[in-house]
């Protein structure tokens, strides 16, 4: 187990099977919508669509940005309004570390290593999956952290207490405060969700409003 | 031949004026006391966000005897115009609602009329304002003020509800598993009765959510329901106001659906 900056890491084997091929060490900047920014080694750079990313560069999006990264063969990344998300790592292994925001994650069959979304809690996904992980609230000391799964499953582990479970297709979980997992079940708000990544299919922008997950305590009248 | 007193004449013909005490007590209805009656309620509601239908059925065992008397039927929705409002408007059919003019002069006798087979038809609006009170213990407090302006198209009766009250949620992996609820109930009446407040009820409420779309609800409640004068009463030359009270014990099952 590693830990950097507080963020507990998770290896998981999954997936391994046929030989390791070498895998595309870069990422494409497929579509870019509102305010986006890059940093690549700390420092700003200009964005543009069709630029190619590596490991250690750092996407940001703001209020009203949106961006769609192509990793050739192994996986689609859509970032959402206000997120930050580090690719650390696009060899064998592909790992992003998810510090803000959410990100939709479809994991293509060409992948043959592991895919890795590290958080406070870490998930991984196998070829065939698809899913999204997005911080949710600040309600404990850390944020909730919440998943969803479209296709395939997952693996979610929590790293302190080793508890982990299997979210299906259809399913999701909250991973309340960052370390406490409940049980895999379908949230009616995950419906609403827009897993588009190719531009060329029609809409991309995810306007899924977050707070749909929490119960509105202002909402509820039965009589 | 005896003379008798001019006060004696006098005296005599009060005592042939007034009527005596047992006449007097059978125009006035009696209520009985340390009543408690039963309610049930089962209720489909959808939560559209925006729009939140729904539909009611209710019945209720009353009065002493624990009959089966009150029976009502409310459809309607719920609007958000803002977070902190909802208002609605809805349709009750009902059966089994006693009025003051229900009091009736059988003669002989006096009795509170069957009004089970009668149907009622009432409209009703509704504005319940409501806001998180975050800055108390636990955070999941809500306090609302449900009002609503009820016109009865039998006898065009009209009265206000005004209910304070306070909810706690208590939420377990950010999802409530039970609300506990406080209200008072004032029913103001508008156009009829002849007191400020018809009737009055504390009301403690707990609803356990069973799952995201099945909720299990226990009421209590003290109502206090004022009686005023029935029009077979007044013309009987009788006024009156007696107050009658009860414990009510409810249930519910409460099915929500979220398209």
């Amino acid at each position: 187990m590693q830990r950097a900056g507080g963020i507990a890491l998770l290896a998981l084997a999954l997936g391994m099977g046929g030989a390791l091929g070498a895998g595309a060490l870069e990422a494409e900047l497929v579509y870019v919508l509102g305010d986006v920014e890059l940093r690549r080694r700390g420092a700003p750079q200009q964005v543009e669509i069709g630029m190619l990313l590596g490991s250690g560069d750092v996407m940001e999006t703001g209020a009203d940005g949106m961006a769609i990264l192509h990793v050739p063969g192994r996986a689609d990344l859509k970032l959402r309004e206000n997120t930050v998300l580090a690719l650390d790592s696009l060899g064998q292994e592909l790992t992003v570390s998810l510090s803000k925001g959410g990100v939709f994650s479809r994991v293509l069959a060409g992948l043959t290593g592991r895919y890795r979304v590290v958080t406070q809690t870490a998930v991984a996904g196998v070829r065939g999956t698809e899913f999204f992980v997005a911080y949710g609230r600040s309600i404990d000391e850390h944020p909730d952290l919440w998943l969803c799964v479209n296709s395939g499953s997952v693996e979610v582990t929590i790293p302190d207490s080793g508890e982990s479970v299997l979210v299906e297709q259809g399913k999701g979980v909250n991973i309340v405060g960052g370390v406490r997992l409940t049980r895999p079940r379908a949230y009616p708000w995950t419906r609403r969700l827009n897993w588009n990544t190719d531009p060329g299919q029609g809409e991309v922008l995810d306007r899924t409003n977050l707070e749909q997950a929490y119960s509105d305590l202002l909402d509820q009248d039965y009589d | 031949m005896i003379k008798a007193a001019p006060w004696a004449f006098a005296l005599a013909a009060a005592l042939t004026v007034l009527p005596g005490p047992r006449a007097e007590a059978e125009h006035i209805p009696v209520a009985p006391a340390g009543v408690v009656e039963y309610q049930g309620r089962t209720a489909l509601l959808v939560d559209t966000r925006l729009f939140d239908p729904l539909i009611e059925l209710t019945g209720s065992f009353e009065g002493p005897e624990h009959t089966f008397g009150y029976r009502a039927l409310t459809v309607g929705s719920y609007f958000r115009p803002h977070k902190n409002l909802k208002v609605g408007l809805f349709y009750r059919l009902q059966a089994g609602a006693r009025h003051d003019d229900d009091w009736i002069d059988l003669d002989p006798g006096w009795e509170w009329q069957d009004t089970r087979d009668r149907l009622e038809h009432v409209l009703i609006a509704d504005a319940s304002p409501r806001v998180q009170l975050g800055f108390l213990p636990g955070r999941n407090w809500v306090a609302t003020l449900k009002g609503r302006y009820l016109l009865n198209t039998f006898n065009l009766q009209q009265a206000i509800l005004l209910r304070p009250g306070l909810t706690y949620f208590l939420l377990v992996d950010r999802e409530p598993l039970l609300n506990f609820s406080f209200n008072y109930g004032l029913y103001f009446p508008l156009n009829f009765g002849s007191t400020v407040i018809y009737e009055q009820a504390p009301y403690l409420s707990v609803l356990y959510h069973l799952s995201p779309n099945l909720k299990l609800e226990a009421t209590g409640s003290y109502k206090s329901v004022v009686w005023s004068s029935s029009q077979d009463s007044i013309e009987a030359g009788d006024s009156y106001q007696v107050t009658y009270k009860a414990f009510t014990v409810g249930f519910g099952l409460l099915v929500v659906l979220r398209p």
